[in-house]
């Protein structure tokens, strides 16, 4: 994605809920920087996914991933120069069938995703590093999920509306449903607008690959 | 106003406006009426609005003691207790640093209690956000703020609706306004009045310390016919 994105801290999402609640005093910050963390992965948009390649250290045959980790692109073992690509196998599913002829190729750089842990089925030759690929959600260094400066509104609507749950006594009910409603809204025009925002900067891509599907028009494809 | 003129105003009020050598207010007695109605004053504008007039505030400087410290994971400060403002609310407005030229007020996050501590550090982003920042959590049974996060903190300030105005190292009984606004003095001192110097002046004192409560017979005495 090419477009530029305003990443900003959650402390501004804090800071923003605080301004709308008129809370003056730090006694919340802490658990209002947990709701904002929660309420960036509620918002589920593309946007707030990016690629990552990180070397990842290789112990007793296993690699732990982090748990910001969503979905694994691509596997190299070893570094520099001497490297191989290794492959996911599903093992299991496989060898269900009561077959147990497998190819060395399967199993010599083969690898499963098991309970937060990549695991190496055959000898990994002494490999002590693997670089991996792959999508995580955006995150700062301390592992805080991070989003753009126009999902500010929908984040403090979240905050807002959990306050408003925990002091029910100081906060009426309609008050109360209404920063879920706005949470809601805002919700689904960050999603909308993501998606169009993701579209407009694929649009290319996409048009290349339309484009290689059409041959000729004069070309009748059943003949 | 400062608090000898309201010490001095609501001794005249009680005794009909002048003060003798003989009052029954002691000047001390009088000043800690009226930090303790100032108390109630604030608490009763904080549960109408929210909050309190910016008068009632006052700044106290953190003075870091080596003496004073007794753990690797935290530095304390001593510092004085605040009122409690609500049942959630105490005092505190602002805990954080001095600011200083070219540097902004950085506020701390506050714990609210050591439960609160505990609670925070088992769950895996709030003990992120706890430990990448510097917090405070005050100790009331020592009179002393614990700041977390970062043990060379040497200095700190805090802005709070104090108990006592008078342990404010900065606070000048003689010549600075006491903490309250102009216009909550009347209404403090119709509370007090109300409550406590009506009843003193009503009441007889029993002069006589012989074990013996003469108060009734000093009243059969002055009101006995003759």
């Amino acid at each position: 994605m090419n477009t530029l994105q305003d990443i900003v801290p959650l402390e501004q999402f804090v800071a923003s809920a605080k301004m709308q609640l008129k809370i003056n005093t730090t006694d919340e910050d802490i658990w209002f920087g947990k709701l904002a963390n929660e309420g960036i992965g509620r918002l589920k948009c593309l946007s707030l996914i990016k690629k990552n390649v990180a070397e990842f250290d290789i112990c007793d045959n296993k690699i732990k991933l982090c748990s910001s980790v969503l979905h694994i692109l691509g596997l190299r073992l070893g570094t520099g120069n001497n490297c191989s690509t290794a492959i996911y196998v599903d093992m299991p599913f496989l060898q269900s069938c009561g077959c147990t002829r497998n190819p060395s190729v399967f199993i010599a750089d083969a690898f499963e995703i098991n309970d937060g842990f990549i695991w190496f089925h055959g000898d990994i030759r002494g490999a002590k590093k693997a670089t991996i690929s792959f999508t995580s959600y955006k995150v700062d260094s301390d592992g805080l999920k991070q989003a753009q400066a126009e999902y500010e509104s929908a984040i403090t609507y979240f905050i807002c509306y959990h306050y408003a749950l925990q002091n029910y006594l100081l906060i009426p009910r309609d008050v109360r449903a209404e920063y879920w409603e706005q949470w809601l809204a805002q919700r689904r025009i960050v999603i909308n607008s993501d998606s169009v925002r993701s579209f407009r900067d694929t649009k290319a891509q996409i048009q290349e690959i339309v484009s290689a599907l059409i041959i000729d028009r004069n070309v009748w494809l059943l003949q | 106003m400062t608090l000898t003129q309201i010490t001095e105003r609501i001794s005249r009020i009680a005794q009909g406006g002048i003060i003798t050598d003989e009052t029954r207010f002691d000047t001390k007695f009088v000043r800690s009426i009226v930090n303790t109605y100032r108390g109630a004053v604030a608490r009763i504008r904080y549960r109408e609005a929210g909050n309190v007039h910016p008068l009632y505030y006052q700044k106290f400087y953190f003075e870091y003691s080596k003496d004073l410290q007794d753990s690797d994971c935290y530095v304390k400060f001593n510092c004085p207790a605040p009122i409690s403002l609500s049942k959630e609310t105490d005092g505190f407005r602002y805990i954080g640093t001095v600011p200083e030229d070219g540097t902004p007020s950085i506020a701390w996050q506050r714990i609210q209690n050591r439960p609160n501590l505990s609670l925070y550090n088992k769950h895996k982003v709030t003990k992120i956000i706890l430990n990448r920042n510097v917090s405070a959590l005050w100790d009331a049974s020592h009179s002393a703020f614990e700041i977390y996060g970062n043990l060379s903190i040497i200095e700190g300030m805090t802005e709070a609706v104090f108990a006592n105005p008078l342990e404010i190292p900065t606070y000048n009984v003689n010549i600075d306004n006491y903490p309250i606004p102009e216009d909550d003095i009347s209404f403090m001192e119709q509370l007090i009045q109300n409550e406590k110097t009506n009843i003193i002046i009503n009441t007889q004192p029993d002069l006589l310390s012989n074990s013996n409560d003469l108060t009734n017979q000093v009243k059969k005495a002055i009101y006995a016919p003759r």
